[in-house]
């Protein structure tokens, strides 16, 4: 019976304890007068503890007024103590103030309490005449948190929506560490004043931007805008060299002519420094650094250290003996992202390593009278102490056709394509290429295409770049050619024979596949006659074709080619076969594909297209119609070929 | 090991991913011919060829994939493309007045070929030290496999075989591999005198 009640007496008093705040009387005084903007306003703060038993501990009060707060450390109240303190609020704006009073303290079982109280305080106008109204802080731009020691630009909009000009100071920081400037802001305007603020102390801080005008030397607080931000101290990282170890080094010593791997040892002196990554560089030509990049991860105040497998790794070749200084360029991160480069000595002593047998070397050095030697090595690379010739190094080790890649150190094929006109990167343009069949006389090809393009339109006939959409848009083409003097047909006696049945369309490989630059290829015979055609590329005979339909023809095949198009004549034998934006087998198709240009440029529905009547065209003539008469692709030709052009820039 | 996985790094970046770029800012190429031939594709040629500046031709445009799968099976580079075998010829002069109209219509004996059955296609590819072969593919089948290994620089064997170096191959031959070892001047002479008794 007597466990229960002590059970029971104990279920009433832990909760009661544990609840328990302690008896605080908080209050808040302010004198009972209006104050003016250009006064600081002194607060009386009394807690008293009326707890017997119980201390509230490490009592902290926090004044808000608006989004204004200030913290003050009360330390412990202990039971029956008073805390008095008048505290001095810096000025405002004219407003009726609410004071809200927080003391936040630890109870018995040290958990916190939070204990409020209220109080008020008027501002008032001064009276003073043309005092400015209405002046405010409408923004500025600072993160919410900062490094202590960093400059940055603030930006303070300031609005001016009184009636009276005013002269202004404006502040911004906190209360004990600020910045000034001044400005006189008009009626109706507004202004964002410039400032480079750089903050001290950390931790988190009211930071304002205040506005006061200043009236006979005297300023008035006319509006503030601010909030929390965190300053973060500024941690300093100072790394430093230590030393230099070596790794595999038997007589610890950079020789004359040496491979040398070595740790080099930084010592931190400030702050922790994180993601610490080392460059070393040489300014020192016989010095050269084969592995250079080392990560130290994080290096901790006061430790000095090195990555034990990420290793430096330098060669001499040839230098004085000497003291010298390479370069290490670090970036690592202490309260910010830092760069630095610090200068590492080191000592070149004269001759070579010692050694007893090869494997004591480098792989790239033998050993000869105790001492690693380099194999000479020239127009190769050295492999287990042997010198591996490259299977070339200049033009002359290859073929005629070939040219010697100082890159991979192979013979490649030379390309035998001249860029005739440039426009700019292959990347941007579209790249015809012109294989010159039968040419051999390059300037005679060169004159041939140019007159095919009829670039200038100084030609006497139209030519590619002469005719839209291609004239508008020829700063979209880079020209190449390759001459192909070889590139013969099977029977070039007819200007009526296929060139599907006499080209043997693989000759144009040969030609194609020196140009990877090139996307489409415009092959023109100087004298084999036959049918001209197109497909994937395009054989064009030019000799079946009187001088003022060349440029035409190439226009012709161009279009099927580059443009997608079909032809616009009857040739029942081919089937029908309508095909690309300008031929539809319906008029109902015709109108849907060409319906919105009609009118314009003679279009309409005309029979006859791609192989038999049936089909329909867009216009009477064109040059995919017959190009010995036509001058132009018409608009809907050209409205297809230009959205194709359109992918190039 | 830090130095393996950056020496790899390195390598995959500049022999793997990167096509090879040449000192002068030109670019080296697989430059390759292909044979079509009534559906069936076969190799006619493949060589190397440098490009007049670097450039990316790339097109995603075609029933057939070029694919470039380096030693260790990774995709290098795809490109799409097509055979053309529809052929347009162009007509005579004879066939149309001045006006375009069409005077003279051919009759049915006077066929020409549209469709071709057999065709070249010139395709080319970014050079890579690390490709070992090209793969011409169609709806995900593949069509034809060209073996490139001969032009590849690095086999990605981990072994720094001949035609290796760690200048071109540093991921087979960034010294893993490599015995050599420095001795101390004690351990020089223990072995010396090793070796004159073995």
């Amino acid at each position: 019976m007597k466990k229960i009640l002590v059970i029971f007496f104990l279920m009433m008093l832990v909760p009661s304890i544990v609840s328990a705040t302690v008896n605080l009387d908080f209050r808040l005084d302010v004198e009972e007068k209006g104050f003016y903007p250009n006064e600081k306003v002194p607060l009386d703060v009394t807690v008293v503890n009326r707890d017997s038993t119980f201390t509230a501990g490490d009592a902290e009060l926090t004044v808000y007024i608006s989004d204004r707060f200030y913290t003050f450390d009360l330390g412990d109240l202990k039971p029956g103590e008073t805390f008095e303190e008048k505290i001095t609020l810096p000025e405002f704006p004219p407003a009726t103030h609410t004071i809200k009073g927080e003391i936040n303290y630890t109870g018995i079982l040290d958990e916190r309490f939070i204990k409020t109280t209220y109080g008020s305080f008027e501002v008032l106008f001064p009276p003073i005449e043309r005092y400015p109204r209405n002046v405010y802080v409408s923004n500025y731009d600072l993160p919410e948190k900062i490094i202590g020691g960093k400059d940055y630009d603030v930006g303070i909009t300031i609005i001016n929506d009184g009636e009276v000009s005013a002269n202004l100071l404006i502040e911004f920081g906190s209360l004990d560490e600020f910045f000034t400037e001044e400005t006189t802001l008009n009626s109706g305007e507004s202004t964002t004043v410039k400032m480079n603020v750089k903050f001290e102390n950390s931790g988190v801080s009211l930071i304002e931007a205040r506005v006061y005008t200043v009236i006979n030397g005297e300023k008035y607080l006319l509006n503030y805008r601010g909030k929390k931000t965190y300053v973060q101290g500024e941690r300093k990282a100072k790394l430093i060299f230590d030393k230099i170890e070596f790794v595999d080094e038997a007589d610890n010593k950079i020789n004359q002519e040496d491979i040398v791997k070595f740790r080099i040892f930084l010592k931190n002196e400030g702050e922790t420094a994180t993601n610490v990554m080392g460059e070393l560089l040489s300014t020192i030509g016989e010095i050269n650094i084969l592995d250079k990049i080392v990560s130290y991860l994080t290096i901790l105040k006061k430790d000095s250290v090195a990555p034990s497998e990420d290793i430096f790794e330098i060669e001499t070749s040839d230098i004085e003996a000497g003291d010298y200084e390479l370069n290490l360029k670090l970036t690592y991160a202490d309260s910010e992202d830092r760069e630095k480069e610090i200068k590492i000595p080191i000592t070149i002593s004269e001759g070579g390593d010692s050694c007893y047998k090869d494997t004591d070397c480098s792989e790239a050095e033998t050993c000869k009278n105790n001492q690693c030697i380099k194999v000479e090595c020239v127009d190769g690379y050295v492999k287990d102490r042997e010198c591996i010739k490259y299977e070339c190094v200049r033009d002359s080790q290859c073929s005629e056709f070939q040219a010697c890649n100082s890159q991979i150190h192979k013979c490649v094929e030379k390309t035998g394509c001249i860029k005739i006109v440039d426009n700019g990167h292959s990347n941007d343009k579209a790249d015809f290429l012109f294989i010159g069949a039968e040419f051999s006389n390059p300037e005679e090809l060169k004159e041939t295409i140019s007159e095919l393009l009829d670039l200038k339109g100084d030609t006497k006939y139209p030519g590619l770049f002469s005719v839209e959409p291609f004239k508008s848009n020829k700063d979209k083409f880079n020209i190449w050619m390759i001459k192909a003097p070889d590139y013969s047909v099977s029977d070039s006696t007819s200007c009526s024979n296929s060139c599907g049945k006499v080209v043997d369309f693989s000759q144009d490989s040969i030609y194609a596949s020196q140009c990877p630059n090139a996307d489409f290829t415009i092959t023109i015979f100087k004298e084999a006659n036959f049918r001209s055609c197109a497909g994937g590329g395009q054989w064009s005979s030019l000799s079946c074709q009187e001088p003022y339909s060349r440029g035409r023809l190439i226009l012709h095949e161009t279009g099927h080619s580059f443009g997608r198009l079909a032809d616009e004549y009857v040739e029942p034998s081919k089937g029908s076969r309508p095909w690309g934006p300008n031929c539809a087998d319906t008029l109902t198709d015709a109108q849907q594909m060409w319906g919105d240009l009609v009118g314009i440029g003679k279009v309409d529905f005309f029979k006859g297209c791609s192989y038999t009547d049936d089909n329909y065209r867009a216009t009477k003539n064109s040059l995919m119609r017959s190009h010995y008469s036509a001058t132009t692709y018409g608009p809907v030709n050209e409205r297809a070929i230009k959205k194709i052009i359109e992918k190039y820039k | 090991m830090k130095t393996k996985i950056i020496n790899l790094a390195i390598a995959f970046l500049i022999l793997g991913l990167t096509p090879l770029v040449l000192a002068e800012g030109n670019q080296l190429f697989f430059s390759i011919n292909l044979d079509y031939d009534s559906g069936t594709i076969s190799q006619q040629s493949v060589k190397l060829i440098e490009s007049m500046g670097e450039i990316d031709k790339k097109s995603l445009v075609g029933d057939y994939k070029l694919k470039i799968y380096s030693f260790n099976e990774e995709l290098l580079y795809e490109s799409n493309f097509d055979f053309d075998l529809e052929l347009f010829n162009s007509p005579p002069k004879e066939w149309f007045d001045d006006e375009g109209n069409q005077i003279y219509i051919p009759d049915e004996t006077e066929a020409e070929p549209t469709l071709i059955e057999r065709t070249t296609k010139v395709l080319f590819a970014p050079y890579s030290a690390t490709a070992k072969e090209l793969r011409i593919e169609k709806e995900n089948k593949i069509e034809l496999i060209i073996d490139v290994s001969e032009f590849a620089l690095c086999n990605q064997n981990n072994i720094c075989d001949n035609g290796e170096s760690k200048e071109l191959c540093s991921e087979d031959c960034s010294g893993a591999n490599v015995s050599y070892k420095k001795v101390s001047f004690w351990q020089g002479i223990i072995n010396w005198i090793k070796s004159l008794f073995s």
